[in-house]
């Protein structure tokens, strides 16, 4: 597993496990306000926290609004990690 | 309704000075209490944030040396015992005088997070025998009834960032029914730890501006980024009118009214359009039986955070649909925000405000955000004020009204 994908895999573990879902939930389309992760600004927050904590990428709030996608995210942290 | 109660002595410890005297004048100056974070190194605790209002070493009006101990004072309570030894002698009370009817003062000091930084400081280790009294919420009003030798009604609510009005609100009932002639009222908090400006860091709730402390907050400026969190203590000593006048005190301001609401929402984010916030206002007000055209001045609880300015506005203009916004003051902008104490500093200034006709500006307020459609006081300003309603609100929900007025 190359290190991109490696980082991007922990992403979505690690909105699986913040978001409480199952990782078989989620794809690169599914959308952070969207049925499935229903998630509001502090689950985002608390997603980017623990993005941080485990991959070293700071997501600011201005950046953290325009993600609207587990996708966006994914290539988001995959391009700064 | 009950008794008639008065505000008749005031005790500050804010970021802008250790007494009422040095905070007020801080204030209407324009001086800002907000700097770099010296208590410990934010860099080494890994925040970005490293600023904050922190209380500096100047020294009160009163000697508290003999009363502060610092093996069973949380700095949360030392702080309350200082700023409740100056409100007290500024309200011309000597509790060892044997004038001083002990049985009939109550005291009701809130906290939001009490003894956090304690309990930080003592993780991991075993416990010494005194770390549980200096950590506890009630810990602070425990502390100034032992040290003023208050036997009445002893309350501490740890409603987060509303708990000093709560307590005041709550001591104003004790005195109106009866329970107590004279109580020592108000909130503290001093959170400026690892834990404290990490756990605000977290939730993305602090400013990110730390280049520029003094212009981090800016209630209701269209560029607020988050709240720069302070320490600090108010206490104001409230006493039935009649109390007051038998003994020739000279007031400061009347308590009339106070409102209590949940928002039943959310732990963080306010009911939206502030509808939770709107009802307080409208049951002080009418517990005050004043309508919202009677109010001159609103001292509000604006932090500086996107979201809750936006909601308190709002709660505003509902409140006071059928006329205009009064002026509208959130001192945060100079002193930050001290959670559980701001409702009382808060309460303290505009028992200030009433005496001396001035209302102090809201700091760093340059942009005006259509979100907030308030009519924000940008300069200290010398009017009459007769009637003033101050506000709170705090996670979980929990919102919190006072009107104070003339006495």
């Amino acid at each position: 597993m190359s290190d991109n994908q490696d980082v991007g895999a922990r992403v979505e573990s690690i909105v699986a496990d913040r978001l409480r879902v199952g990782q078989e939930a989620l794809n690169d389309e599914t959308r952070f306000d969207g049925e499935a992760l229903n998630a509001e600004s502090l689950d985002m927050v608390e997603v980017a926290e623990a993005v941080e904590a485990d991959i070293g990428v700071h997501v600011p709030d201005e950046d953290l609004e325009e993600i609207e996608t587990v996708g966006d995210l994914r290539s988001y942290v995959v391009e700064r990690a | 309704m009950g008794r008639d109660v008065v505000v008749t002595g005031l005790g500050l410890v804010t970021p802008l000075g250790q007494t009422t005297e040095s905070t007020w004048n801080g204030l209407v100056d324009g001086a800002s209490g907000c700097g770099p974070i010296t208590q410990f190194d934010p860099d080494e605790a890994g925040l970005r944030t490293d600023i904050a209002g922190e209380v500096g070493t100047d020294t009160g009006v009163i000697n508290t040396d003999i009363l502060v101990d610092d093996r069973t004072m949380g700095r949360y309570a030392q702080f309350a015992v200082t700023a409740a030894a100056e409100a007290l002698d500024d309200a011309g009370f000597d509790p060892i005088s044997p004038a001083w009817n002990s049985d009939r003062v109550g005291t009701s000091i809130g906290s939001g997070l009490a003894g956090l930084s304690e309990v930080e400081a003592a993780a991991g280790d075993r416990p010494s025998p005194s770390f549980l009294v200096t950590a506890l919420t009630n810990l602070a009003a425990g502390h100034v009834s032992i040290c003023i030798d208050a036997r009445g009604p002893n309350r501490a609510p740890g409603t987060a960032c509303s708990a000093g009005t709560h307590a005041i609100g709550a001591a104003t009932d004790d005195i109106r029914r009866g329970r107590a002639d004279v109580a020592v009222a108000g909130g503290t908090d001093a959170a400026i730890s690892p834990l404290g400006v990490g756990s605000f860091e977290a939730m993305r709730a602090l400013s990110s501006r730390t280049d520029d402390p003094e212009a981090a907050s800016r209630p209701f400026d269209a560029d607020r980024d988050g709240l720069v969190l302070a320490e600090g203590s108010g206490i104001v000593v409230l006493e039935a009118r009649d109390h007051a006048r038998e003994r020739g005190a000279t007031p400061y301001a009347a308590v009339s009214g106070a409102g209590w609401t949940g928002d039943a929402h959310h732990p963080t984010r306010p009911t939206e359009s502030g509808d939770g916030l709107r009802r307080c206002v409208e049951q002080a007000l009418s517990e005050a039986n004043y309508e919202p055209t009677a109010v001159d001045h609103v001292n509000a609880h604006a932090t500086s955070t996107s979201v809750g300015d936006a909601r308190e506005a709002e709660a505003l203009e509902s409140v006071f649909a059928s006329t205009s916004t009064p002026p509208v003051t959130s001192i945060k902008g100079q002193i930050g925000h001290t959670l559980g104490a701001a409702g009382a500093i808060e309460a303290a200034v505009v028992a200030q405000t009433i005496s001396k006709g001035i209302v102090p500006p809201t700091a760093n307020y340059e942009t005006p955000d259509p979100d907030c459609n308030v009519p924000v006081v940008t300069e200290t300003r010398k009017n009459e004020i007769d009637v003033v309603v101050s506000t709170s609100a705090g996670f979980g929900g929990t919102n919190g009204a006072l009107v104070l007025e003339q006495p």
